[in-house]
């Protein structure tokens, strides 16, 4: 049923983990008239750098309540060392002018349980306007509306900023671009199009990704590029099917569509809380656990690369299999009901994050990241 | 072609709702042989059902593939049989009656359909939409010969066909002037229309259809343009459904059973029209000139 083609996009370099699927690759068409910037938001201008800080205070653990002056220093602080700048406005100018038109793609596909926290959002809001940006200008958004009203964001943010969920239904074809999309057959499904949230290609003119920190049964891990690839596109569940995810090259293609790569100029990624199983969702604490870290950069490979060894190390302070295992041991098999943290749904592509780097989106190799890290 | 086609209705509810169909428009009705004087002494034109071939209420039901964390839906069409040719005139169980009215619109067959008196409006909306549709005798397009052996194999190869929306002639022998020509095949019959799609090419199909598992559409045409007619087997509207065309069709009208609908997004080339539709309800039929 398969089509076995090779990928018409650059080879992945040699690794242990990538090289034995490496030519079991789906065939890409990509179709956008976007063009990219001369420097693309991805990896952007600060490539294999990462700052992270960590603020015991910023969440209570027990209630999960989130303290906002703690994200608000976080964020401050985050920024700054990103940026190497020493005014915070100066930094925020970095990446935004006030003319823009900013979508914040955040994360709900956890809600209301883990989501990108109301309160990051918040200040990322607050601190757009501060620079600027007009409210009205200011777009959060994400796909499905059901998550998304489960959060409730108008809440925390002015009342001119807009709230966008771009399926009302869950397969809506309304409100994505049918000019922009990739084509692509994995396993003989009859709808071969993953289009483009059309706010994205057509009214956005930066993207701030607001990803969580989270294990994920097909991805491995579901940060920056999980995030601001499969969230930005329709029809991409169609990716997994048995025990098979195409995520590994999937995850990486659709992140390199534009505009959304030279769109996307900064990623702030909330790890108050996270999951280290069962992602992306989370329907109750059993696998959640609090970092109460956030990451920022502009590199989704290098933050996501830092958060492939905090899911991991979770993973085995609570004795579950890596994320890296492959064993069909592990796979929970057609009609089995089986659960909990050494059984995979599907067989997991954490590889997708160095595949991602091979496509030119950001620095893979540990040694050439620029790791900051604060504690507050 | 569709000109021609008879919709009618059949009903088993007692001859004290014969007042309700003048109201609807609707002249006459077919009942049981034995309940045609009651609903004649009641004031309604009835006639006894005649010999019928008995069909499915066209519609979908959703399964959780176990596998996915998405719902597979499974489409009940009679498009096939429809295609394969009836002994008798269709008799549909229609708690859908726009939808049932529409399939057989669309495939140019006579059916007669048993509503719910509860039904009966939608039923009389549905046969005065199919009426003020433009008649059209286009002939239908396809390019793959599909040569039907009468098997019940070659019954659940042309059904996938139909709900792939991969455009065929049944034929009797293989016709050289189709792109492909196909036997029919026992065993998995998704897998079978699969592998008819490979052999043909998605490049190739005249007509494709993105947003949507549960939309089977119909394709006339000639030099002078094209009809698609587009059935919405599922439980509600499709918000968003995108149709491309082989061939350059600058200029489109549309009838739609959700009442005014406009298309958008039209881009056409040398070699394909594209347009969106954003509103799918059971019943569109868009006509399509060069």
């Amino acid at each position: 049923m398969r089509r076995r083609s090779f990928l018409t996009l650059p080879p992945l370099a040699a690794s242990a983990a990538a090289a034995a699927i490496n030519a079991d690759l789906p065939k890409y068409r990509v179709e956008s008239v976007y063009k990219p910037w001369a420097n693309p938001g991805m990896p952007g201008a600060f490539r294999g750098r990462v700052a992270s800080v960590h603020a015991p205070k910023s969440i209570d653990v027990p209630t999960e309540t989130v303290d906002v002056p703690s994200v608000q220093e976080m964020m401050s602080r985050g920024m700054l060392s990103l940026t190497g700048e020493k005014e915070l406005r100066s930094a925020w100018r970095r990446f935004v002018e006030p003319n823009d038109v900013v979508g914040l793609k955040v994360n709900c596909s956890g809600a209301p349980g883990i989501c990108s926290h109301p309160v990051v959002v918040a200040e990322t809001v607050r601190q757009l306007i501060a620079t600027g940006v007009k409210p009205t200008n200011i777009w959060i958004y994400e796909r499905f509306k059901d998550q998304m009203d489960s959060v409730g964001y108008h809440k925390y943010v002015p009342e001119s900023v807009h709230i966008l969920a771009a399926s009302a239904l869950r397969d809506a074809l309304n409100g994505y671009d049918p000019k922009t999309y990739v084509e692509v057959d994995f396993f003989g499904e009859e709808d071969t199009r993953s289009n483009m949230i059309r706010q994205v290609s057509e009214n956005f003119t930066k993207i701030i990704n607001i990803p969580n920190m989270k294990d994920h049964g097909a991805s491995g891990v579901t940060g920056c590029l999980k995030n601001i690839a499969y969230g930005n596109f329709h029809n991409v569940a169609r990716s997994h099917r048995f025990e098979k995810t195409n995520t590994f090259s999937f995850i990486g293609t659709l992140a390199m569509v534009e505009p959304v790569r030279s769109r996307t100029v900064l990623h702030l990624m909330d790890g108050l809380k996270g999951v280290w199983h069962g992602g992306p969702f989370s329907p109750t604490k059993d696998f959640r656990f609090y970092p109460a870290k956030m990451m920022f950069g502009t590199d989704p490979v290098a933050m996501d690369r830092i958060l492939l060894d905090i899911i991991e190390e979770q993973r085995q302070s609570k004795g579950a299999v890596s994320v890296w295992n492959r064993s069909p041991e592990h796979l929970i098999k057609t009609g089995e009901r089986k659960s909990g943290p050494n059984w995979n749904r599907f067989i997991r592509e954490p590889g997708h994050i160095e595949y991602a780097g091979t496509l030119g989106l950001g620095e893979y190799d540990k040694k050439k990241i620029d790791f900051r890290t604060i504690t507050l | 072609m569709l000109a021609l086609v008879l919709i009618s209705l059949f009903t088993e509810a007692p001859p004290s709702a014969a007042p309700q169909l003048k109201p609807l428009g609707i002249d006459c009705i077919y009942v049981a042989p034995d309940a045609v004087a009651a609903w004649t002494a009641a004031g309604a034109c009835a006639k006894p059902l005649p010999a019928v071939t008995k069909l499915p209420a066209p519609g979908v039901q959703y399964r959780m593939n176990v596998a996915s964390a998405s719902n597979a839906p499974w489409v009940n069409s009679n498009g096939w049989q429809y295609v394969r040719g009836l002994k008798n005139t269709a008799f549909v169980d229609a708690p859908n009656p726009v939808l049932a009215a529409a399939e057989a619109h669309a495939y140019g067959v006579d059916a007669i359909l048993k509503v719910a008196p509860k039904d009966w409006p939608k039923y009389a909306e549905a046969v005065k939409l199919i009426a003020g549709i433009p008649a059209s005798r286009l002939p239908v397009l396809a390019n793959i010969g599909f040569v039907d052996d009468g098997s019940s194999a070659a019954g659940e190869n042309l059904n996938l066909l139909v709900r792939r929306n991969l455009l065929f002639k049944v034929v009797s022998a293989p016709d050289p002037s189709l792109a492909v020509n196909v036997k029919p095949e026992s065993g998995d019959p998704s897998k079978y229309a699969y592998e008819v799609r490979q052999k043909l090419g998605d490049d190739r199909r005249l007509l494709r259809i993105y947003g949507s598992d549960v939309v089977i559409a119909r394709l006339q045409g000639d030099a002078s343009g094209r009809r698609v007619t587009l059935l919405n087997y599922g439980n509600r509207n499709v918000e968003g459904l995108r149709v491309r065309l082989l061939g350059r069709f600058p200029k489109l009208q549309l009838t739609s059973s959700a009442g005014p609908v406009e298309a958008r997004d039209l881009t056409v080339t040398s070699e394909t029209t594209e347009f969106s539709l954003p509103l799918v309800p059971s019943y569109t039929v868009i006509d399509l000139k060069p």
